[in-house]
């Protein structure tokens, strides 16, 4: 192409031929873009969050439309590392386009295991490091939402793939303040940030007064997300005195639109029970109450349709509200 | 390739009421001519610069080959997308992919074939019928809906069809009742070999059921679910996703637009639609469920 030159891009060690990357989970396997455009012209593709297990994700529906952007809660569903490093990941890279693997985890060991599980693959180009996941061990707290968590995970990754593949962590936008968390994951090793994760937002159902999602709050997409990425970017970029080299992930293709997965939680393992599980509920909507449930089938226990209590949303906010550790910024 | 899905900015030919429904003609030559009964195609609505980033998915009544080859939906106006598309004109352009999704299984034997509709679903089995009948197939219809004018087609199903039998819930046309209820009898008097589906899932569900109880295989469209569920139609978003049981006896979500919208009927888990079976591939692990805990 002879324009590669003039958009060539540089992410650490990472070679890019243009800087037009897939979003996570938006590109699903890439067989699905296949038939509309050649894959070999994006400058990367990133791969749908790859967990350890199979994960089936939440239940239907999974989408709401609304006027100010589309939400989703898909639960982050997957085939889990051994499928895709068997059916997935052989197909991608004989597409002539580096692939970057995004993974996640609900355990810094689960994180490590993978990148260790990656390490013997050729071909890989890097790996991002999804770092909006709940994690089990800190009863369901995002490691993004917290510096020290999400530099373990970073770290974790960061020792157990292969030395000088690049690692790039993404970031979740909705913390308290996204640049120590920034630092704190480029102190831990990463080449450089993927800005940002998907916005949280929640719709209810005005004939019904219940959320539109099962997973009651989804992933804002679309206009009022990407002007929030952009911000997001601006802010962060500034202070950050990229230890290696820090990049965004480029504005994300257009048909970022056709949206996907990348986010959710599963159901905690210490849930309450079901009569206190109630869906977070924003200050606003501080009456509202779930209608009482219809009478239970038999079967219904073992479903898992009914919304559980997304972990880390409806506790106390003051559990983890302390200030991020001090840290010295370099333009004050 | 010719199978391969496109996608293209098609020009409105026609916008009509049709019963209840909305019938519109949209010229878009490199889908029609990859069409195969059962696909199903993904609109973009509210123009260029909408909000409404769902692609709306619909079954293919008919294609044409007038103006290079068009392709005609039927949809009922249920939500805002579906009004915009009621209200374009002719000539208008409207962002189109297709043709989407696993086309039904066609049979190698001029067989019996009994088609299922029910609501605007019911359009979808007009193109099968085309091609069942240039196979040398007979082809006998039951349609079904609340009221005469949301049963789509009947007219038309009793002009091609061997015989048509139309059940309306108030009666208002062919027989009172839901198509369940005729089924047994239809199948019995007209031998038929096999069962297509297409319509809402209660329907769906019926007709499974009824061609098991006479051991016949049963194909049938999701269309209706998809069009709830669906956002891209291509199978990237993963928003469709219904149980299906394999042939491994594993239980595993599938992708309604990507590996349907034409499924095996007695493959489908239709009691867990909507939710994820806990012995699905996958299904979270709830550990510690105590036993009436959701007093």
């Amino acid at each position: 192409m002879s324009t590669s030159g003039r958009v060539a891009t540089r992410i650490g060690t990472l070679e890019l031929a243009n800087p037009v990357m897939t979003a996570s989970g938006c590109g699903g396997t890439g067989r699905e873009l296949a038939p509309f455009f050649d894959l070999s012209r994006l400058g990367a593709f990133v791969t749908t969050s790859v967990m350890a297990q199979a994960r089936a994700g939440r239940p239907t529906p999974r989408v709401a439309e609304t006027p100010s952007g589309l939400l989703t809660a898909m639960g982050l569903p997957g085939p889990g590392i051994e499928t895709f490093l068997e059916h997935e990941l052989p197909w991608l890279l004989e597409q002539d386009v580096p692939i970057i693997v995004s993974v996640a985890g609900n355990s810094v060991e689960e994180y490590a295991d993978i990148a260790r599980r990656l390490r013997g693959v050729p071909g890989v180009a890097a790996i991002e490091v999804n770092v909006a996941c709940p994690n089990v061990a800190d009863r369901g707290l995002m490691f993004g939402r917290h510096p020290g968590a999400a530099a373990s995970v970073v770290r974790a990754v960061r020792t157990h793939s292969r030395p000088g593949l690049p690692v790039l962590a993404k970031l979740a936008p909705d913390v308290t303040d996204i640049v120590t968390i920034a630092l704190a994951c480029v102190d831990a090793g990463a080449d450089g940030l993927t800005l940002i994760n998907t916005l949280e937002g929640m719709a209810i159902d005005p004939e019904t007064l219940r959320p539109a999602l099962t997973g009651v709050s989804g992933a804002c997409r679309g206009p009022p997300s990407a002007r929030s990425r952009s911000a997001a970017s601006t802010r962060c970029t500034r202070p950050c005195p990229a230890r290696r080299s820090s990049a965004s992930a480029g504005s994300p293709p257009a048909w970022t639109r056709w949206s996907s997965s990348s986010r959710g939680r599963p159901p905690s393992r210490s849930a309450p029970p079901c009569s206190t599980t109630r869906p977070p509920r924003p200050a606003c909507c501080a009456s509202w109450r779930r209608p009482s449930p219809p009478a239970a089938s038999p079967t219904s226990p073992t479903r898992s349709g009914s919304p559980t209590n997304p972990p880390g949303t409806s506790r106390p906010r003051c559990a983890r509200s302390r200030r991020p550790p001090n840290r010295a910024r370099p333009e004050k | 390739m010719s199978d391969t899905p496109v996608q293209t900015s098609a020009t409105v030919l026609t916008v009509r009421q049709v019963q209840d429904y909305h019938a519109i003609t949209l010229v878009a030559a490199a889908i029609a001519e990859r069409f195969r009964p059962g696909q199903f195609v993904a609109l973009a609505v509210g123009g260029a610069h909408s909000g409404r980033l769902v692609r709306r998915c619909f079954g293919v009544y008919e294609v044409k080959s007038d103006y290079g080859g068009t392709v005609e939906l039927v949809f009922a106006d249920t939500e805002p997308g579906t009004a915009w598309l009621a209200g374009l004109r002719s000539r208008d352009q409207v962002d189109l992919v297709g043709p989407l999704g696993r086309p039904f299984r066609l049979p190698r034997d001029p067989v019996t074939c009994l088609l299922v509709g029910g609501g605007p679903g019911g359009a979808a089995l007009f193109a099968l019928a085309d091609t069942l009948l240039r196979r040398g197939c007979q082809v006998h219809f039951v349609l079904g809906g609340p009221n005469a004018r949301q049963v789509f087609g009947s007219r038309m199903a009793q002009r091609i069809g061997d015989s048509a039998t139309i059940t309306t819930e108030d009666g208002s046309a062919g027989e009172k009742g839901a198509v369940r209820d005729v089924l047994p009898r239809v199948i019995r008097e007209t031998g038929a070999d096999v069962v297509y589906g297409c319509g809402p899932t209660a329907l769906l569900r019926s007709v499974t059921q009824v061609a098991g109880e006479f051991g016949l295989p049963s194909q049938v469209s999701v269309e209706e679910f998809l069009q709830r569920t669906g956002a891209c139609g291509i199978g990237v978003c993963m928003t469709c996703m219904l149980p299906l049981h394999g042939e491994d006896g594993v239980t595993r979500m599938v992708r309604a637009c990507a590996d349907g919208p034409v499924l095996r009927g007695d493959r489908v888990r239709w009691g867990d639609l909507g939710t994820i079976p806990f012995d699905a591939l996958g299904a979270p692990r709830v550990l510690n469920v105590q036993e009436g805990a959701g007093k």
